[in-house]
């Protein structure tokens, strides 16, 4: 008789004796994680014994970033809820800073790298509070003219930007004595951007933040009785997507030593928030799939390659009919495991 | 310690929501709070969340104002409120709509604190902080008879839970003020009375917190609450002890709306 169970880990005391919520502990789930660390892993492996054509391995290498570009859009396009057609541009302004930093500049990979992250989180920042002003379609058109603006500006700066012909004579760059020469290389730096940017991504919004995210993005008054600041959600969704943005742009720079500023025309963000749409704005694993495998798919499949604004748009169409309409914002559901 | 609202106004263009409107709300009163249809009660429960900013007057905290405090602000400052309309999120779970209520305990209260980055990049400490949050959820849920629901869809849940949900929402943190709209609107007798007696249970019977209940069934608000208001045409009308507020003509007066009741 009463031989009191000792409390284990996950149980609640309640006036009623102890109530077991072990199956309640998988919210930060690492399953996702441990099966995209296994993909990228064996990718990695196959390219690196395989692929020796550097046309291939610089398709991949764009692939990744352009995933990982997909992947961060989802913090403020898919659980923030933000119609932000500029993610091109946070991805610009990250690779122009690493350009201008490394080559004129002179700093290590590192310092430009931080430099790409800060550039892009500040302009991420002020976008955040015009989407605080701005809702749905407004903000859409503001990101288009930001981004406008942007490619405009990286043309018309010469000075610094080298003008519209673009930025050549990019240094190879060094990071702790492995130095970013061949293919290969490029690709496992481009690899290792994408982990980075997924991991938190993926940490991010399965925190407490990604949840008020989604609050504010389906019901602003009801997120702020719960004690969610609705400007801070938003201008902080739009700086993380930004930065992580930027910190791509960076790799991008030192991948291909070369970039120019119809790189990241209004034709890249629009299609960036496409690819978002095609994987689901809020699943982190359909984006880098959308989002890499399109872009492979486009450099790769020459055959298809006149038809492939028609295939984009069928595609487009049918996420768009799976998932009840671009305009409606996106839903997600967050149920612990075992739920029906 | 308490919410004092004094000679609060709320004019919305022309029209007084509210006029001149004084009352305090200390630890361990339950305010019943009645009067028709657009008297002023869901605008003074506005006022009181942070919703609204007075036009004229003040709302202080505890002895300290809120001037220009956004609701997150009331929010950390211990005041919790539900909605007359049903405002829980269909899409997520019965428990995420709960931890959400944990929200402000999570990031640490101030806006970017360390502890904000720590438990949105789940930092090793922050897992132990998401795992009592949600320990937490289970208890507050158990309180209004929804643990059976925890790992279901919320929009699959009845009127009648989703109501009761937005109660453990409400109540799942820390809070010293309970600011209930209508909570029993559109219920049935029954369900009305196990969403009251889940309410009194975390808030009613707790000497340091304080109850605001809207509330138009009579007798239901005559037997709960410590303390009674009237509300008409945006004026407090009467103040006190329930049976005399319920006892007086002014009330029939007011809801006939004759001059000669």
């Amino acid at each position: 008789m009463n031989s009191r169970r000792t409390p284990a880990r996950g149980d609640v005391f309640t006036a009623g004796g102890t109530l077991d919520t072990r199956g309640l502990q998988r919210l930060q789930s690492s399953a996702v994680v441990r099966w995209v660390a296994i993909a990228i892993l064996a990718a990695g492996v196959i390219v690196l014994f395989n692929a020796g054509d550097p046309f291939t391995l610089q398709v991949l290498t764009v692939a990744l970033l352009n995933a990982a570009i997909t992947v961060s859009l989802s913090i403020s396009f898919g659980f923030a809820g933000i119609f932000n057609l500029s993610q091109g541009s946070f991805y610009g302004l990250g690779a122009y800073a690493a350009a201008i930093l490394i080559t004129d500049v002179g700093v290590p990979f590192w310092v430009a790298l931080l430099g790409s992250i800060a550039v892009a989180s500040i302009f991420g920042v002020l976008m955040g509070f015009v989407a605080v002003r701005l809702r749905d379609d407004y903000f859409a058109f503001a990101s288009i003219a930001f981004t406008i603006i942007i490619t405009q500006a990286l043309i018309n700066l010469p000075e610094l930007t080298r003008g519209g012909t673009g930025f050549f004579g990019i240094p190879v760059v060094d990071i702790f004595g492995w130095r970013i020469a061949t293919g290969r290389d490029s690709f496992l730096l481009a690899a290792i951007g994408f982990t980075v940017v997924f991991l938190v991504t993926h940490r991010v919004t399965r925190s407490f933040f990604g949840r008020a995210m989604l609050a504010v993005n389906h019901d602003e008054m009801s997120a702020k009785a719960v004690g969610v600041s609705v400007v801070f959600t938003r201008v902080v969704a739009m700086g993380l997507s930004s930065a992580l943005a930027g910190l791509s742009g960076c790799l991008l720079t030192v991948t291909m030593l070369y970039i120019q500023p119809s790189d990241f025309s209004t034709v890249l963000s629009m299609n960036v928030t496409l690819w978002s749409i095609i994987g689901g704005p809020t699943s982190l694993i359909g984006s880098a799939v959308a989002g890499g495998g399109i872009t492979f798919l486009q450099e790769n499949i020459r055959a298809i390659v006149d038809y492939r604004l028609a295939i984009l748009g069928i595609v487009v169409l049918i996420a768009v009919y799976l998932r009840g309409g671009v305009l409606r914002r996106p839903s997600w559901m967050r149920l612990p495991k075992g739920t029906r | 310690m308490a919410i004092e609202a004094e000679q609060v106004g709320v004019r919305f263009g022309g029209v007084h929501a509210l006029d001149d409107v004084s009352l305090t709300v200390s630890p361990g009163d339950v305010l019943g709070v009645i009067g028709p249809n657009g008297s002023g009660k869901t605008t003074l429960l506005n006022c009181l969340s942070g919703f609204y900013r007075p036009s004229t007057g003040s709302i202080s905290i505890d002895g300290t104002g809120t001037a220009g405090a956004s609701p997150a602000q009331f929010r950390a400052r211990g005041v919790v409120r539900t909605f007359q309309n049903l405002r829980v999120y269909d899409e997520l779970s019965v428990l995420e709509n709960v931890l959400l209520g944990m929200h402000h305990e999570l990031s640490g209260g101030s806006l970017m604190s360390w502890r904000w980055v720590a438990q949105s990049l789940g930092l090793p400490r922050a897992r132990a902080r998401q795992r009592e949050a949600e320990e937490h959820s289970a208890v507050a849920l158990e309180r209004v008879g929804l643990s059976h629901r925890i790992r279901h869809r919320t929009g699959d849940l009845s009127y009648g839970e989703k109501k009761r949900l937005e109660i453990a929402r409400a109540t799942v943190g820390d809070f010293r003020y309970l600011l209930l709209d209508e909570p029993t609107a559109g219920l049935s007798p029954n369900e009305a009375a196990t969403l009251l007696d889940a309410a009194m249970e975390v808030a009613g019977s707790r000497p340091d917190t304080a109850l605001v209940l809207i509330e138009h069934r009579l007798e239901i608000v005559v037997s709960l609450s410590s303390r009674m208001v009237l509300f008409d045409s945006g004026r407090l009308v009467i103040e006190g002890a329930p049976a005399d507020v319920a006892r007086d003509p002014e009330l029939i007066r007011v809801y006939t709306g004759g001059d000669d009741a």
